[in-house]
């Protein structure tokens, strides 16, 4: 999935997001509530005008039949919308994964062979921006710190957001937890599985060429970062009226 | 006393495991990710908070049991319909 306001840039994570330093690849959202906002708003994405925004923060005639005047304590805006959709965020953490567990005394949770991946990851250097709760996702790097990355998408990174040169595909390191679940990989979604990402990795931002058995190693150590996955039921929403307001299709805007 | 010194001892052991195997996670690079704290969870609450005005309505609820109740227990008798 692309990203709505960068059509060259894949979506953002929205797992684990509270404890990164920033929200999309550029960091050009502050924090989750600056990064809910956006994809209402963005013409690529849901594309809510003022108006139909406004509109759509009022209750629907369904409930409203069923329901007081509110007051101007309940009423809801844009600004307790982002909040709400912020606070739903903040709980998608993913814990319990095997790894955590061995890190937390389980001295079985993992295999030899993942030990061994694990081994190489902090030997290499991945961890030099891949480390904390989210294994990353706590700074902004360069894409390409040993030789440049080559990819099609025009994505500049963090210097859209900053206007320095010196931001220049700089990135915000991406969490890895989770992340045999997060295929596509890079801002640009250019590496289809998780070997190719490692071996990318490796050779641009490291300097290093791993061994099919090694990039094994540390696929297999990746792989031990899923952890239990966000688990809630969807809320059933009142029926549409004749006087619910309807969004314009984009083609006719 | 025999008894109390083992107990002591296993519970000393234990402390020790466990602050080890705390020491040992603190010192990686990497550290486990904690369950989410969930610090709204009153759906109840909020519904009611999205559909009334809270005190106010609340109050009038609860001060309707104090009013004078029919001795029937509020159903109309065949005479009243009548009239």
């Amino acid at each position: 999935v692309t990203s709505g306001s960068r059509p060259d840039q894949r979506a953002d994570r929205t797992i684990t997001p509270a404890s990164t330093i920033a929200q999309f690849w550029d960091g050009r959202a502050a924090d989750l509530k600056a990064q809910a906002g956006g994809p209402i708003a963005n013409p690529g994405e849901m594309g809510f005008s003022t108006p139909w925004r406004s509109a759509c923060c009022r209750p629907s005639p369904a409930t409203s039949k069923n329901s007081r005047k509110p007051s101007a304590a309940n009423k809801i805006d844009i600004d307790k919308v982002t909040n709400s959709i912020a606070a739903f965020e903040d709980t998608l953490v993913t814990p319990n994964s095997r790894f955590d567990k061995w890190l937390k005394g389980d001295k079985k949770a993992l295999t030899a062979n993942e030990l061994a991946g694990y081994q190489l990851f902090k030997e290499t250097g991945c961890v030099a921006c891949h480390n904390g709760p989210a294994v990353g996702g706590n700074s902004f790097q360069k894409f390409g710190v040993v030789e440049p990355y080559k990819g099609d998408s025009k994505a500049e990174g963090r210097a859209a957001v900053t206007g320095k040169d010196a931001d220049r595909f700089n990135f915000k390191v991406p969490t890895l937890r989770n992340v045999e679940m997060t295929y596509p990989y890079f801002h640009d979604g250019a590496a289809n599985t998780l070997p190719e990402a490692v071996d990318t990795m490796a050779r641009i931002q490291l300097g290093k060429k791993f061994t099919p058995e090694e990039n094994a190693k540390v696929v297999a150590f990746l792989k031990t970062l899923t952890g239990d996955q966000p688990n809630f039921k969807l809320p059933i929403l009142p029926p549409s009226a004749d006087a619910t307001p309807r969004p314009t299709p984009f083609d006719k805007k | 006393m025999n008894r109390r010194i083992i107990s002591t001892a296993i519970f000393l052991l234990g402390a020790g495991l466990a602050s080890q195997t705390s020491i040992a996670a603190s010192q990686e690079p990497i550290q486990p990710i904690e369950p989410a704290k969930v610090t709204n969870a009153s759906p109840g609450r909020t519904r009611q908070e999205a559909l009334f005005r809270p005190a106010p309505v609340e109050i009038w609820l609860h001060l309707l049991q104090f009013l004078p109740q029919p001795v029937d227990g509020g159903h109309r008798q065949h005479q009243d319909l009548d009239r």
